[in-house]
């Protein structure tokens, strides 16, 4: 009696992890976890939402999915910012310069919140001043609004003389090589921080 | 008392000193130092030019205006971070402290060259005319470096 219940259990037993090994090898395979990019946090972001759809630089219909294969660095400005938004397109030039064969994995965008003014070929003019391979992403006003709001971007025109400026949170924005998680840098992020959370966005593996 | 009278000598000497280098413009009491700017890409329409202020009188003066050939329009704009954003904000009246100075530089204070007559060109110098209560007209050449640069071309 005693014999028999004991091997009834050594095969329920074997049965258990055998069921357990086969379920590791037949789930699908889940979504790698995200990296711990220091300097930078996950954003609740979603660039595949559909709604999320723009201009190029060239003027071409765009979605986050279009870039699938390189990260993105996005910063949100506009062309007619005559201080804080050149500064920042200098630096990111020189990050990018320093990324090697990784570059090519890379592509910087400027979102502009000035759409009706940052038409693509002013927009295309503009970036390539800084880098060659710079791009940027316009649209109509209500487009932009909805791809600054989606990415939590606080901003707003404001009157200066006769003319206006914009006033906007100058974060920087990474969406990884599959076109589905966006990091925002925080306030005290360094370039060297960025230069990091690069590397290992550029040399993921894409499912 | 007496010891002072060496430093002070030095301290004018100094002063002859930076007068004579290039880039260095002086009326009365007011020098400018690192006259800079940056190249425009294309497209853009406003520049920023940058400058150290430097006041050697023993009252505080005022920049009141500025003009350039190169442009419609001068004025002094700051950026400033409020509530998350930068913020661009034209300032009047800008007081440059008896003895003291004011930096000019990217992320704070600039002239804004105000719808460009032609974009700035890495390399050129652009003419800009600073008006002061006390010390006049004080004609200085901003030396463009390339568009972004966090300084002038050494
Ligand atoms: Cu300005």
């Amino acid at each position: 009696m005693v014999a028999t219940f004991w091997r009834a259990a050594a095969i329920a037993a074997l049965a258990l992890l055998a069921g357990f090994l086969l379920s590791l090898v037949l789930r699908p395979s889940p979504t790698a976890p995200a990296p711990e990019l220091p300097g930078f946090y996950l954003s609740k972001t979603d660039p595949a939402a559909p709604d999320l759809s723009f201009l190029d630089q060239d003027g071409q219909p765009r979605t986050f999915a279009d870039y699938r294969g390189r990260v993105l660095v996005v910063f949100f400005g506009f062309v007619r910012c005559p201080d804080v938004c050149p500064t920042r397109l200098f630096e990111l030039a020189q990050v990018v310069k320093g990324l090697g064969p990784a570059r090519d994995r890379v592509q910087v965008l400027l979102a502009t919140l000035d759409p009706e003014r940052d038409v693509p070929e002013v927009l295309k003019g503009y970036v390539a001043a800084f880098d060659p391979g710079f791009g940027g992403l316009t649209g109509t006003p209500d487009q932009m609004a909805t791809l600054a709001q989606r990415f939590y971007v606080a901003w707003r025109k404001a009157p200066l003389g006769a003319d206006y400026t914009i006033d906007h949170s100058a974060a920087t924005y990474l969406v990884d090589a599959t076109g589905r998680r966006v990091y925002v840098a925080g306030s005290d992020t360094t370039d060297k921080q960025l230069f990091a959370a690069l590397g290992v966005l550029a040399s993921q593996e894409i499912p | 008392m007496s010891d002072l009278r060496y430093p002070r000598a030095a301290i004018a000497g100094a002063l002859v000193a930076i007068s004579l280098l290039p880039g260095v413009a002086r009326a009365a009491d007011i020098v400018i130092e690192r006259p800079w700017s940056r190249a425009t890409p294309p497209g853009a329409t406003v520049g920023a030019g940058y400058l150290v202020i430097r006041n050697t009188g023993k009252s505080a003066d005022r920049l009141v205006g500025a003009a350039t050939p190169a442009a419609a329009m001068v004025q002094v704009h700051e950026i400033r971070m409020a509530d998350g954003e930068m913020q661009m904000r034209e300032v009047d009246d800008l007081e440059i402290p008896a003895g003291g100075s004011v930096h000019l530089e990217p992320g704070g204070l600039h002239l804004m060259l105000m719808d460009l007559v032609a974009p700035l060109v890495t390399g050129t110098t652009v003419p800009v005319t600073l008006e002061f209560a006390g010390a006049g007209r004080v004609p200085v050449e901003l030396a463009v470096a390339p568009p972004g640069a966090p300084g002038p071309t050494p």
